[in-house]
């Protein structure tokens, strides 16, 4: 009667694989990746999610076998055993492998993830260009939004004197953070008050924003999700899924509020008409134009 | 090991008593919390935190702490304001003037603007967007994205709104900074657009978040649900502002809408015409805004000499220019915190850095300058309507330049920022 | 040897010294357990509030709403969230499992296993509890002081936490000629009162202070413990004990106190530098440029945020270990005995120990993957990280390898400490994958981080401590405590358990960030919010589990059958002595011929005490 004990440890760790193994299937996994390095940074995680359920299965399994094969019995003794040298060298070489592999095989990803072209894969000189960037965006975090600042003509002329001051003919937006497909970009990260953490869901991407510093951060979409339709002046979203932007460092009560939205063209020159437009709508002299007006091509300048 | 029937007996009654209160609990826990609107029980609060109806002329060169709001208003009468204590109003006038609000504006569940005996109102609400349904759909958003600032009855004492500066706007006095209006008659409100541009891009060096990312069904119910809060708030605010004043005289009330005709001298009959007259002010306002002229397209030279004029209008004293400098000390560097009308401190803003409040398009920065900002004393220019708008966008142009001071002619330059320019690395790009 | 530890000497106590100003370290563990339990009361209650906003963050609280300001409309406000789970870490890590680890079992079980008579400073153990006392008072004050308690999560980074004093005064030169005359502006001062509120959040102005104060006092109870251990396992063991004939829970409490003597004085350091931030506008941790936060602008700093975060994980991950060891210890001390056969390896189980706290010191840098560190650093850190790993798994080898031929006697006690071992490789795995950088970017400060902690310190520690409870309390009381409900409760909570911890790892695979106080308003977090409510319901149950250990407690410390000396038939040198254990704990000076984990002898002998003479002696 006792030995059931060992069923309910079984049938706990059995609903865990379970829930494992219908998350995908409810659509409680991964966000859709749309990171030129997020593909490594998923096979990362489904080796080591191979490897730490292999080890999870076998531990789990020998102990609830354990439990049900060796309770207390009437007359059966314990076997006096203090130890095995062999047994011990044995699981302490075979983690140690693995986790030696799996320590090594994260190496070049890392090095993908924040330098982008590498020519070697092993790490400790990073013998890698740094991306060459096709747009240059300075995201600005404050208590609780996303300043996001993008240049004319995507590049500026001293990118780092720009994230700093920025131009009059900037474009500036609030949580929305636009690129197109294929872009190098680089975000230039600043925040004026406490620690923001830059989080893209779908990038694969985190980077804290610290007082006083500019930090570097790249990525490159590999798949676009809007349209810019040039009669209508508005986004046309190509998928229904929202690409989002978090923060996923504490920045106060309403860290939970900013939140931000990617959109990647599908071409720089989709992009650079967006731009446009929206460009012309920040430099506006005269009344803005309401809604009928706008929806009767009056009032934006062409 | 050791057990005896007693425990054994307790354990059972135990495990039963236990598995009922899970079953309870889940059935409480489940029913209670799905809703996304306010308890249905749940009114507006009638006014309890102090009334400022003069703020001292003093200015000062620090602002008060975090979380002191209200200790700080409650300190304005001892530096030479005036500020009364809705506390002090008559039991009788008091829930007189409650009852009808709660008829007039309904709860925060169920927000109204006008009620079915009062057609005019109603009518009049509806063509401000104020019908109950969208006031309905207002409620909703505003309790999940302004309540925490806002407060419940819009008086910007949510929990969080006493702890960030510059405090959380208090509708209740039914003014707006940033307006674009330019109605016939005294009564100035916001356009709808105003409030819209406002909840679209935040405001920018304050806490107020921009809701670009909400559709712009939402921002219109959350407007229309601002301009409820804001009506309520006034109705209530002047009515025990006078009352106070006028030494709890209810005929005295009517002196604040000479050209209505009420039937009978009560509150009831106050709130109502009192009601209307705003509404008609928002509609007023709404229809007429500030036009500029057609911005003359410049070339680089004449740009130069358009900045050039702006800086002249800026900080010259002369009769021919606006003098912001007296207010905008140093450029706006130097903080000189002066009293706005709700009796927090406020600064003339920092115009060497490209940040700008009421927006940043140049028809904003134009009306900023037109209408100023009447409730942070901030004046708007008169100047004759044949030169108002060339004076205005030299200004304007040299309002945009200053943070840049490649944009400058040199040496406007080196009066605002000495003779080393500040970002000189930035000079050669941003000339380009 | 202080007198009063003689054995056998008697001494006259009335209530105040025996029971509250006690200097025997037995009455000053079961003050620690005690005190423990109220902590874990409060600190539950906390996570409970937690859950019921997380699982209908837009909905109105039922019954507590009401309780509520009214212009907060029914609901909990934002700030107020971020005092709960900032509280709720605070209290569960420095107020409930430090103190019941090594607090409660350490001191109660370190005498009474090395054979020792008391601890060797009996009055700074008696101090190392009483301060204690006004770090309670602080952390329980800190909430009603304006602002409200400490938000800045029990990490305290700055600047959210460190920006005080006189961040909310603007200091510019004014130009005499510029200001007008007004008299009141530069005499008048009515703003100094509120100097110590600030701009970052409501509670990271008086709230922060106390909480960096409690800490300090947690901290400065902690080291006369750690001190007193150290003191007391090198110096006071009885004849014959050996350090290698130590059991394992004296073992990984030694390791712990080294841990803790060597990491505290970083943390306590930091604490100091942050509260001198906060009290006289120090910038340790403000930016050269000054931060603004609206019209309030602080002064300009010199500092640096990311120096708290290196100060802060260099204490912080070893506590991380401070968490776990102990509990390990008892674990394999109660394995051993209820599985009636001697511990696997247990050299290599005391040097995997020693490995992961001399680990523990090189790898604090896992936590700041993406904070900002240099990335080439973070290679380093990650390979230490990984390398931790390794005397884990050897652990948890030997675990099983122990109950291989064993003879498992299913009692309250061993249960807890089986689902030790079954929780402890969920949390250890779950932390490969942290340890990996390119993935530890996307979980970091995700719900997959919440699940790790949760599985190793609540799901591990907490049973490990449930277990060690079960374990002494008949050595602490005299009486057993009651097995139907003991075993009842192990089972509810070990499948309420996972049922709350085990989806955290699903958020965090979906991307859902901790901390959030509306996780709703992100459509790609929208279908994770029903295992979100489900999680709260079995949270709630979980904590009404919780309610039956302490019934049981309280029950079986006046209604449990009594125990005799040795009710486990255990072999370590606390079952030597009556139950409870005299003042000066053994009746003659036990002396120690074999190692603690003598069980299935050959022949008919089922186990050997520490102190029965030499097996040769009794042939």
């Amino acid at each position: 009667m006792q030995r059931c004990w060992s069923l309910l440890f079984a049938a706990v760790n059995l609903s865990a694989i379970g829930l494992f193994a219908i998350a995908p299937a409810m659509g409680w996994w991964l966000p859709h990746n749309i990171a030129s390095y997020g593909a490594d940074v998923d096979r990362l995680f489904y080796i080591i999610l191979i490897a730490t359920g292999f080890f999870f299965v076998v531990t789990q399994s020998a102990l609830s076998y354990f439990m049900f094969r060796f309770c207390a019995q009437e007359g059966v003794k314990a076997k006096n055993i203090h130890g095995h040298f062999g047994l011990e060298l044995l699981w302490t070489a075979v983690p140690f492998a693995i986790l030696v592999y799996i320590g090594f095989a994260q190496i070049p990803t890392w090095a993908k993830m924040k330098y982008i072209e590498i020519e070697t894969w092993f790490p400790i000189t990073y013998n890698g260009k740094n991306l060459d960037p096709d747009l240059h965006i300075t995201v600005l975090g404050r208590q609780w939004e996303w300043r996001m600042r993008y240049p004319q003509k995507n590049i500026p002329a001293d990118p780092l004197a720009w994230a700093d001051l920025g131009n009059l003919q900037d474009l500036h937006l609030v949580n929305e953070l636009h690129a197109w497909k294929d872009a190098k970009v680089r975000i230039h990260l600043k925040t004026q008050d406490v620690i923001h953490s830059f989080f893209l869901p779908n990038l694969r991407l985190k980077q804290d924003a610290l007082p006083g510093k500019i930090m570097p951060v790249w990525f490159q979409p590999i798949e676009a999700n809007v349209r810019y339709n040039t009669n209508t002046k508005t986004l046309e979203e190509l998928n229904s899924s929202p690409w989002e932007i978090a923060c996923a460092e504490l920045c106060g009560g309403r860290h939970y509020r900013m939140r931000g939205k990617l959109f990647v063209h599908e071409s720089k020159q989709d992009y650079e008409r967006w731009f446009a437009d929206s460009i012309l709508k920040q430099r506006l002299h005269n009344s803005p134009p309401t809604q009928e007006t706008l929806a009767a091509g009056i009032g934006v300048r062409q | 090991m050791a057990k005896t029937p007693f425990i054994f007996s307790f354990f059972t009654k135990l495990l039963g008593l236990s598995a009922f209160s899970f079953l309870a609990f889940i059935l409480i826990i489940t029913g209670c919390s799905n809703s996304d609107s306010y308890p249905d029980d749940v009114v507006y609060p009638f006014r309890t935190d102090l009334l400022v109806d003069e703020v001292p002329k003093l200015t000062h060169d620090r602002l008060p702490g975090p979380g002191q709001l209200d200790k700080h208003i409650a300190r304005i009468k001892e530096l030479g304001g005036k500020t009364f204590n809705p506390r002090d109003l008559p039991e009788n006038l008091r829930t007189e003037l409650d009852s009808e609000l709660n008829a007039i504006f309904g709860s925060p569940y169920k927000p109204t603007v006008g009620n079915p005996t009062l057609t005019e109102i109603t009518s009049l609400a509806k063509a401000l967007k104020l019908d109950e349904e969208t006031l309905a759909a207002g409620s909703k958003l505003y309790r999940r994205n302004c309540l925490h600032c806002h407060g419940l009855a819009g008086d910007g004492r949510g929990p969080t709104g006493p702890w960030v500066n510059p405090h959380p706007r208090d509708f209740r006095q039914g003014k707006f900074k940033f307006v674009s209006s330019n109605p016939s008659g005294n009564k100035i409100k916001p356009r709808r657009e105003d409030i819209l541009r406002s909840l679209k891009v935040g405001i920018e060096g304050t806490s107020m978040p921009a809701f670009g990312l909400l559709s712009d069904q939402s921002l219109e119910q959350l407007t229309s649900y601002v301009v409820h809060l804001s009506l309520r708030g006034e109705v209530e605010f002047e009515t025990v502002r006078t009352l106070l004043k006028k030494k709890n005289a209810v005929t005295e009330l009517f002196e604040l809408i000479p050209d209505a005709e009420p039937a009978k001298e009560t509150i009831q009959e106050f709130v109502k015409l009192y009601l209307k007259d705003l509404l008609k002010a928002y509609q007023r306002s709404d229809l007429k805004g500030i036009e500029p002229a057609v911005y003359p397209e410049l070339n680089d030279e004449q740009l130069l000499e358009s900045v050039k004029r702006g800086y002249h209008l800026f900080s010259s004293s002369a009769s021919d220019a606006f003098g912001c400098v007296s207010c905008h000390q140093d450029f706006g560097r130097q903080p000189l915190y002066q009293y706005d009308e709700w009796g927090t401190l406020v600064r003339p803003s920092n115009l060497t850095v490209s940040s700008y409040r009421g927006g940043r398009r140049p028809v904003d920065l134009y009306w900023r300058v037109k209408r100023g900002i009447p409730p942070s004393k901030m004046p708007g220019v008169t100047i004759p309507a044949d030169e108002e708008s060339k004076k205005i966008w030299d200004l304007v142009n040299f309002i945009e330049a200053m943070p840049f001071p490649s944009l400058l002619p040199d040496d406007v330059r080196s009066k605002i920022y000495g003779q080393v320019p500040r970002g000189v690395a930035s000079l050669s790009e941003a000339s380009k | 040897m202080n007198h009063n530890s003689e054995p056998g000497h008697e001494v006259k106590l009335n209530f105040f010294t025996k029971y509250v100003f006690s200097q025997d370290h037995k009455m000053i563990g079961i003050q620690f357990l005690f005190s423990g339990l109220i902590f874990f009361g409060i600190g539950g209650l906390l996570a409970l509030m937690v859950r019921l906003q997380l699982a209908w963050p837009d909905g109105n609280i039922p019954y507590l709403g009401k309780w509520f300001p009214v212009s907060w409309g029914g609901k909990m406000s934002p700030e107020f969230y971020t005092m709960l789970f900032t509280m709720h870490a605070s209290i569960m890590i420095f107020f409930v499992i430090i103190p019941w680890l090594t607090g409660a079992f350490g001191n109660f079980v370190i005498p009474l296993m090395i054979g020792a008579g008391d601890m060797a400073f009996p009055k700074l153990n008696m101090l190392s509890y009483w301060v204690m006392w006004p770090a309670f008072i602080t952390i329980m004050a800190s909430f009603f002081v304006d602002g409200g308690a400490a938000s800045s999560g029990w990490t305290a980074y700055p600047t959210l936490s460190n920006v005080g004093a006189d961040a909310g005064i603007q200091k510019t030169e004014l130009k005499s000629n510029d200001i007008k005359s007004n008299e009141p502006n530069s005499t008048y001062s009515i703003f100094k009162e509120d100097s110590f509120n600030s701009p970052s959040s409501p509670g990271a102005g008086m709230g922060q202070i106390f909480w960096l104060v409690s800490l300090f006092l947690v901290g400065i109870g902690s080291m006369m413990g750690s001190v007193n251990y150290i003191t007391t396992i090198l110096n006071m063991r009885a004849p014959g004990m050996t350090l290698l004939r130590m059991p394992l829970t004296v073992w990984s409490l030694f390791i712990t106190a080294i841990l803790q003597a060597l990491a505290l004085p970083v943390l306590t350091v930091a604490l100091m530098l942050q509260l001198l931030d906060k009290l006289i506008a120090t910038t340790f941790f403000l930016p050269p440029g000054g931060l603004s936060f609206g019209n309030w602008h602080t002064s300009p700093g010199g500092g640096q945020p990311l120096l708290w975060q290196h100060l802060f994980w260099f204490y912080s991950h070893p506590a991380v270990y401070i968490m776990i060891l102990p509990a390990m210890g008892v674990v394999s001390d109660i394995i051993s005995t209820f599985s009636r056969k001697p511990m696997f390896g247990y050299k290599p189980m005391v040097f995997s120990m020693s490995a992961i706290a001399a680990l523990g010191f090189i790898v604090w840098g896992h936590h700041m993957f993406q904070s900002g560190m240099d990335p080439r650093l973070g290679t380093g850190f990650m390979l230490a990280t990984i390398l931790i790993a390794v005397p884990s798994a050897i652990k948890t080898f030997n675990w099983l390898a122990t109950l291989w031929g064993s003879s498992i006697h299913y009692t309250t006690a061993m249960l807890n400490a089986l689902g030790f071992v079954s929780m402890f490789v969920i949390g250890g795995l779950s932390g490969i994958f942290m340890a990996a950088t390119p993935v530890d970017v996307y979980f970091h400060d995700t719900y997959f981080i919440v699940a790790h902690i949760h599985y190793v310190l609540f799901m591990s520690s907490i049973f490990g401590i449930f277990a060690g409870i079960t374990y002494w309390f008949p050595k602490m009381f005299g009486r057993l405590m009651n097995e139907t409900i003991g075993k009842t409760h192990f089972a509810l909570t070990f499948i309420f358990g996972n049922l709350t911890f085990f989806p955290m790892h699903i958020l965090g695979i979906g991307g859902h960030p901790r901390r959030y106080y509306d996780p709703t308003i992100y459509q790609y977090l929208e279908n994770l919010q029903p295992l979100n409510q489900f999680m709260t319901i079995t949270a709630f149950l979980l904590g009404l589990t919780q309610l039956l250990f302490v019934f049981n407690i309280f029950y079986s410390v006046w209604f449990g059958p009594k125990a005799g000396k040795n009710p486990w038939n255990s072999n370590t040198l606390e079952w030597d002595t009556p139950s409870p254990p005299p003042h000066g704990n053994f009746l003659s000076t036990p002396i120690v011929s074999r190692g603690p984990y003598e069980y299935a002898i050959e022949g008919n002998l089922d186990h050997l005490t520490q102190s029965s003479p030499p097996l040769e002696d009794i042939k």
